[in-house]
């Protein structure tokens, strides 16, 4: 009897001991000292099951790559949603959503060297000078109407400008500030245009629902990507996907194209470095769309769809992201502009938008 | 005239109860590890006997002294604690939720005085907003027990209940607490009973400013900041009936209130201004018809859950609830139970609105099949709006190796298949819900070992079991195409090692107590479509967690020291980003005593007395070294 106490006893402490409690930093793979700078920046959103947003680095050319760079630099967390990170005059501003702040970094060493803060949900960043940059804001509900106007010299907030809501990507077009209404948490279905000598918005231009993202090609037309509206059962879309082009001198509105599909929103618009290709994601695919011609629903460049999207103007390659399942490293694939995958180079969570910083 | 008719019940009662002591006694002694405060004065309102059907599995109620020095605090805090299972928690008072055996956090059935409280709309129950001053007694079942309790029993289940006594006349409590960054709680009890009415209400409110520093890792240099918007105000009120209707008749009833509005306490270093504020009443009635060998329960209840998210979001549940059975004493060595029971659940939420039937018939039998082994066998068939859940059928027994005046030592062993059915948010959410979705299926397994013993000045309680898990159809939700759709693609491995020891020992007039949990959790993604997760543990659960109490009690004084260990866990499922492991440390102390011939308890206590910096969950600050005291008086 004593010896059956005695077994579970040792038992107990054998399993006690074998206890042994490692104490790893909380941080993930990888390391280097790679200078930054050249290259390009991933960034990973992050959420809240991971509570880690981060931003990958990795020089195709050379194979340099690192992760966690913002805070290994700077020993600090980035937080989570982060939404872009955009390079103006060799800096990078990095917009954090949950945070309410928009970071600025040195793109040489990726050291902090200000942070804008009174900006709620902050989405993309558009830099004109070394004066003035602009930020498109969600605000607290997720259904702002802000673009603020940022003093680059002081990292302050000089002015908000009144846009429509859920403002996102931007894009300049001369002295013109162009801004997607994307509608945040709610709906859109305009796009504004900022005179940026005097930041007031000049015209506002009603367009397909929710704008998603927008180019300008080589003869200057404007080019906007509509995701379409659901029904308010989501059993499909009420109003079509649809693709616009539109005059970039007067911004009247020149040709409409509708897309087919009751379910697929077409998005993540982008232009080859020629100015003469389309590239956007579409019902499954990434889609190819000459502008020589009719406008059409593209041709199939690939036979399935990325969480980000983006065309390389150094390289000619296309890159797509792949987030897995949101809740581990992610992966970002190469693909030469025929379609055909070159490599995959490991991300951080949930990687997103990337900056290609030549 | 009364006291033929409580005799007559208290008879009835003490059979049904007695009828198994003979089979069960030396495992209820290992497994109520509150024997020593047990003191039954009176005749108890109607209580389950969680033990029953469950022979060969591991059901532990928890301590007084445990609900005691968790008083004003949540549920969440106190498992955190006291048992091995591991809590999630988002910081003080914030979302907790609990992962038995590396289930996942809807893989935990809740029960409040037999109702299942789990919310249908998210499948699991957000333990900070179960306070502990709204429950009398809490037990736990380790290990799936769906054939018992039906849909999430599938690493465990946690059953909280209202006790009441018959016979006690004219009772008043009254407690009040006070601790750091801004934590008050106080609570009235009134108590009055006959020997044929037993009522009691009680109102309480707890509340905290959670403004404890912290290290803002959001910052250059991670200053030291205080946290902000992260306050929690709670009221509640719970009103309890016991009437002995008759001969052998019994209604109880019992009805809680609680109110939780609370500031959301942000991602570390985020200027996050997000709120909530959840109402829950639950309401369950018991009709019991005592037989000679027999007892008839018909129970109704209603649980209405309602969550405001940001002041504008509102989500609405109520479940209704009738389930009646009939418990008989077959012969010497057989026992048994069947049953059938209906849930409708109303679901009004911010993206849609939802209607579920559940029809449930389950049927329970213990076997004392020689003297040394006993067996139980449960299960159970769930049909939800024309869907068969899986058969659920569970087999356990326990035999006794040594049965002495001192010692017990008995073997365990439990089989036993388990399910969830998808939540209402996995089934109609909008948009992406899936009505197509499947139960999630486990097959669990288990054996054990425990022994007692008994001495004249030692006690001692082992318990060690072995088991292995299986769960399929995982569900998890993912993009496809334009938004977030679940689907059951991931199959998980689990298997693990629970350790239970307590020991008491009389040392000259006072008593040395170790209490200690253990668990060691394997859980494995076993297929999923993201190669890199496959084999790799399931975040946020911890190889090993450990608890250790070490106590001293010396007539009405006592204090103990505590210890929690938890191993450092990932947050990301292919493991690439992991949380250090931590360890904490609480001291407390209490006397209880009498003044002016009142009965009073005082205890203080001091949480992570070594100011450990840790987190439960990344990039969400817990609180320092903090102190709080509690005044107990009773009339």
């Amino acid at each position: 009897m004593k010896t059956n106490f005695k077994i579970s006893f040792v038992f107990l402490c054998s399993a006690l001991i074998a206890l042994g409690s490692c104490n790893n930093d909380a941080e993930i793979i990888e390391n280097g000292n790679v200078p930054f700078g050249e290259g390009i920046f991933v960034v990973n959103e992050g959420n809240t099951q991971t509570n880690t947003g981060e931003i990958t680095f990795f020089n195709p050319s050379t194979g340099d790559k690192s992760q966690n760079i913002f805070s290994k630099v700077n020993d600090m967390d980035l937080g989570i949603y982060v939404q872009s990170i955009h390079g103006h005059l060799n800096k990078g501003y990095i917009s954090v959503d949950n945070m309410n702040r928009l970071y600025v970094v040195n793109l040489d060493n990726f050291e902090l060297e200000g942070i804008v803060e009174e900006i709620g949900k902050p989405q993309g960043f558009l830099g004109l000078n070394e004066q003035k940059g602009y930020v498109s804001l969600w605000g607290e509900s997720g259904t702002g109407t802000e673009v603020a106007v940022i003093n680059l010299q002081d990292y302050t907030v000089s002015k908000r400008i009144t846009v429509g809501t859920g403002p996102k990507e931007m894009l300049l077009n001369g002295n013109d500030l162009i801004v997607l209404n994307s509608g945040g948490f709610s709906s859109a279905n305009s796009i504004s245009i900022i005179n940026t000598q005097n930041d007031e918005v000049t015209q506002t231009i009603t367009v397909g629902d929710n704008p998603n993202s927008l180019v300008s090609d080589r003869s200057g037309n404007i080019w906007v990507l509509c995701g379409g509206r659901y029904k308010s059962d989501w059993s499909g879309l009420e109003t079509p996907g649809q693709l616009l082009k539109i005059n970039g001198s007067n911004y009247s509105i020149e040709e409409v194209l509708d897309f087919e599909s009751e379910f697929s929103q077409p998005s993540r618009l982008r232009i080859n470095s020629a100015g003469d290709e389309l590239y956007f994601t579409y019902d499954g695919h990434v889609r190819k769309l000459p502008m020589e011609g009719e406008l059409s629903q593209g041709e199939v460049l690939l036979n399935r769809s990325f969480y980000g999207f983006a065309y390389n103007p150094n390289d000619g390659m296309l890159y797509g992201t792949d987030p897995r399942d949101f809740a581990s490293s992610g992966w970002v694939i190469r693909f030469s502009p025929e379609g055909v995958l070159q490599d995959s180079i490991q991300a951080g969570i949930i990687p997103s938008q990337l900056l290609f910083n030549y | 005239m009364y006291f033929q008719t409580l005799t007559k019940v208290v008879l009835a009662a003490c059979f049904l109860l007695l009828a198994n002591v003979s089979q069960v006694r030396a495992q209820d002694a290992l497994v109520d590890f509150s024997a020593d405060t047990v003191a039954l004065e009176g005749v108890d309102v109607f209580a389950p006997d969680y033990l029953k059907y469950s022979l060969g599995h591991t059901v532990k109620k928890l301590a007084k002294n445990h609900l005691q020095e968790f008083h004003g605090q949540d549920l969440g805090a106190m498992l955190q604690k006291r048992t091995g299972i591991f809590v999630r928690q988002y910081g003080p008072g914030m979302l907790a939720s609990v992962t038995m055996r590396g289930a996942s956090a809807g893989h935990t059935a809740v029960f409040w005085n037999g109702l299942p409280i789990n919310s249908p709309s998210l499948g699991q129950t957000d333990f900070s907003i179960v306070p502990v001053n709204g429950i009398d007694q809490a037990t736990i079942h380790f290990g799936g027990s769906a054939a018992l309790y039906g849909t999430d029993a599938i690493g465990g289940s946690i059953h909280l209940d209202s006790e009441l006594q018959f016979n006690q006349g004219h009772q008043v409590e009254i407690q009040q607490g006070a601790g750091s960054f801004g934590r008050f709680n106080s609570q009235v009890k009134y108590g009055y009973s006959t020997e044929k009415l037993a009522l009691r209400t009680s109102i309480y409110r707890n509340s905290a400013k959670n403004d404890f520093p912290f290290r803002n890792r959001s910052r250059i240099g991670q200053p030291m900041e205080r946290q902000v918007n992260a306050a929690v105000e709670q009221y509640g009120v719970n009103q309890d009936l016991g009437w002995n209707l008759g001969a052998n008749s019994q209604i109880k009833t019992s009805l809680w209130w609680n109110l939780t509005d609370r500031e959301l306490q942000p991602l570390m270093g985020s200027n996050a201004r997000e709120v909530q504020k959840d109402q829950n009443l639950r309401w369950a009635l018991d009709y019991l018809l005592y037989g000679e060998k027999s007892l008839f329960n018909v129970k109704v209840g209603v649980i209405h859950d309602e969550m405001i998210f940001d002041r504008t979001s509102r989500n609405l549940v109520t479940q209704y609830l009738v389930s009646t059975d009939y418990e008989k004493k077959v012969s010497d060595s057989w026992e048994s139970k069947s049953g059938l029971r209906y849930t409708l659940i109303d679901g009004n939420l911010s993206s849609y609105h939802a209607m579920d039937n559940r029809l449930e018939a389950y049927h329970s039998s213990s076997f004392r099949i020689t003297e040394r082994l006993s067996s139980s066998v449960n299960m159970r068939q769930l049909i939800y709006e024309g869907n068969w859940a899986p058969f659920t059928p569970s087999v356990s027994g326990t035999y006794s190796f040594v049965q002495s005046e001192t010692h017990h030592l008995a073997a365990n062993t439990a089989i036993s298949r388990n399910f969830k059915v998808p939540t209402l948010n996995d089934r109609f959410w909008q948009p992406g819900g899936n009505p197509d979705l499947l139960p999630e299926d486990s097959w669990s397994s288990e054996v054990g070992l425990m022994h007692n013993w008994e001495g004249t000045s030692t006690q001692v309680e082992t318990r060690v079991n072995y088991y292995r898990m299986k769960v399929e159809n995982w569900i998890i939700w993912l993009p496809t195409g334009n938004f977030w759709t679940p689907s059951n693609i991931r199959n998980v491995n689990n298997r693990g090692v629970e350790a239970f020891f307590e020991a008491n020992q009389k040392v000259g007039q006072g008593t040395v107590g170790l209490d200690l949990n253990y668990a060691y959790t394997r859980a494995q993604i076993s297929s999923d479509d993201n190669e890199s997760t496959i084999g790799r543990q399931l975040p946020y659960t911890p190889l090993h967690k450990r608890n250790i109490q070490l106590s001293y009690k010396w007539k009405g004084l006592r204090f103990f020291a505590a210890q929690t260990y938890v191993d450092e866990n990932f947050v990301t499922t292919d493991n690439s980003l992991d949380i250090p492991s931590y360890t904490l440390y609480d001291l407390g102390a209490s006397w209880e005593g009498r003044l002016l011939g009142q009965a009073l308890r005082f205890q203080g206590q001091v949480h992570n007395v070594l100011n450990t910096e840790y987190q439960v969950l990344r990039q969400r600050p817990m609180p320092g070294r903090n102190y709080n005291i509690n005044i107990h008086f009773k009339f």
